[in-house]
């Protein structure tokens, strides 16, 4: 049940931290080459150094994913450098808050260009490399593709987007070998989570109650995503593609939510 | 009449599926404010609908330019005085995979498939909120639930009304507005039959569209129109937040 990815050529955007990061690593742990793919120059660089000094190729391509050159440019600097690009793992993404009245046009359009926009970009450059020899991409979609919270309308759109963007290509390169998957992330300690923590006058609560939200009890880690992606890039999910992987420690099972569960539904009461 | 006293918008209001539940929610009592980009087909559809004794303003819109769709709203609020409608329906079907779509195909998916949605929201829900409640239904597809082949950005775009629809639900159920969606299999419309001309045999293509209809035919935009007016109508008052398929079996 090893995964091996020796040989193989991955990229990951949004790689220099959070899901990203524990992605490029784990990519790197089980063989694969990986440059990542990252607006954020210092930080980037700085993971990028890190992995290879675990004796794994990492390269760092400074890239913002919501323009078309600059990834065209990016893709081609991994292409020419390691011939082809295997796995791809489109992950770069923001969160803003916001309901339909208090979001701005421009708050939608820089979200809705990294989020959505820039799967598309990362896909349109890369799926030419991958016709020839087959390839996995795995898009970092949300609980947030299935379901929403309050006032995040851009971004839930953005990530239901996302599910619907993996259904389809995954369909339209079916016949050419080239797998494509999502994974749904419940609440992960990230620093993106840490930030959107920070914007409340508690913060520590607000990680409390997303612990609470979890049948499991906690919130999960970014390396627990990362081994589901590692897995839906590699040849172990050979038969899987078009799929939505949730990873969220049982977050959208409960009907009205874990509150609803522990004190609402009367169920205890009854004989 | 079950929408007696109501004023409607409805966007991508001259054809197909937005011109015939302009026609229906005005036989059921509603004061319509039709909008599309294309001047000729809207200015067509008014006459039928002041034939048919309607109340109606058309405006003109590229529902993708804010500016556009405040103008929509400032007529709309001359005339009728509120909006307890809005049917975001307005849309278009970029085909193609996802490598042969070029960014600026995209673009112009998520302006006006997307984005407009937002504008129309954006613009609509203060007054909904004031008056003590509204309705808003957005079309999506069914392409968005089960995915066909040479949809990508059409597919992405419905994917994301969907998530937009239940943000929104979510969002203002407290303000006693509801938000769902429709998601329709492929209907008898001129949409269709322009991507069918496309074909080089469009009778052709039109047998091979039939042929994978779960039920053998195509839908009509009256039937579209008829499950618009009930999720815009009172009948659905306990509704919210969903996405409704609509497709004779497709996306089962």
């Amino acid at each position: 049940m090893n995964i091996d990815l020796t040989g193989k050529v991955a990229i990951v955007t949004g790689g220099a931290m959070g899901i990203g990061e524990a992605t490029a690593k784990k990519l790197a742990a089980l063989g694969a080459t990986v440059a990542i793919f990252d607006i954020d120059r210092n930080v980037g660089r700085e993971t990028a150094a890190a992995i290879a000094r675990s004796g794994a190729t990492c390269d760092f391509c400074s890239c913002n994913v919501s323009e078309g050159a600059e990834v065209s440019q990016a893709v081609d600097t991994v292409v020419s450098k390691y011939g082809t690009v295997d796995i791809l793992v489109s992950n770069a993404g923001i969160q803003l808050y916001g309901d339909a009245v208090t979001t701005t046009e421009e708050e939608w359009d820089r979200l809705m260009g990294i989020n959505l926009k820039g799967c598309f970009l990362v896909s349109k450059f890369v799926v030419p490399h991958m016709v020839n020899q087959g390839g996995a991409i795995v898009i970092v979609a949300s609980v947030q593709s299935m379901t929403a919270i309050s006032n995040s309308i851009a971004y839930v759109a953005s990530k239901h987007g996302l599910l619907g963007l993996t259904r389809a290509m995954s369909l339209d390169h079916a016949s050419k070998g080239i797998r494509v998957n999502c994974v749904c992330p419940g609440t992960i300690d990230t620093p993106m989570l840490r930030w959107a923590a920070n914007l409340s006058e508690d913060p520590e609560k607000v990680i409390q109650t997303c612990n609470r939200m979890h049948p499991i009890g906690r919130i999960g880690k970014a390396e627990e995503v990362a081994d589901a992606i590692a897995y839906l890039a590699s040849p172990m999910a050979s038969f899987i593609t078009g799929a939505a992987l949730i990873v969220d420690g049982g977050m959208l099972v409960p009907a009205g939510g874990m509150g609803f569960q522990e004190g609402g539904t009367g169920a205890g009461t009854r004989k | 009449m079950k929408l007696q006293n109501k004023t409607a918008i409805i966007t991508g209001a001259a054809a197909g599926i937005g011109a015939a539940s302009a026609a229906l929610f005005a036989s059921e009592g509603a004061r319509i404010v039709a909008v599309d980009i294309d001047r000729e087909l809207l200015r067509h559809v008014s006459s039928q609908l002041e034939k048919a004794g309607a109340n109606s303003l058309a405006v003109p819109a590229d529902v993708s330019q804010r500016s556009d769709v405040e103008t929509v709203l400032r007529s709309a609020t001359q005339k009728f005085g509120r909006i307890d409608i809005l049917f975001n329906n307005a849309g278009i079907v970029p085909t193609g995979k996802l490598e042969a779509t070029s960014e600026e195909q995209w673009d112009r998916a998520m302006a006006i498939n997307v984005k407009s949605m937002y504008l129309f929201c954006h613009a609509v829900i203060p007054g909904m909120k004031a008056r003590g409640g509204g309705v808003i239904l957005n079309t999506a597809s069914a392409t968005a639930l089960r995915a066909v082949v040479d949809r990508a950005c059409y597919t992405t775009t419905k994917a994301a009304v969907i998530g937009l629809t239940k943000s929104m639900a979510v969002d203002y159920v407290r303000d006693n507005i509801r938000v769902n969606c429709l998601c329709p299999g492929t209907v008898d419309t001129p949409s269709l039959a322009d991507r069918l001309a496309a074909f080089p045999d469009p009778a052709e293509a039109r047998q091979t569209f039939i042929a994978r209809q779960p039920m053998g035919r195509f839908g009509t935009a009256a039937e579209i129109a008829q499950a618009a007016l009930y999720l815009v109508s009172p009948d659905s008052e306990f509704v919210t937040g969903v996405a409704f398929p609509i497709d004779g079996g497709l996306s089962i």
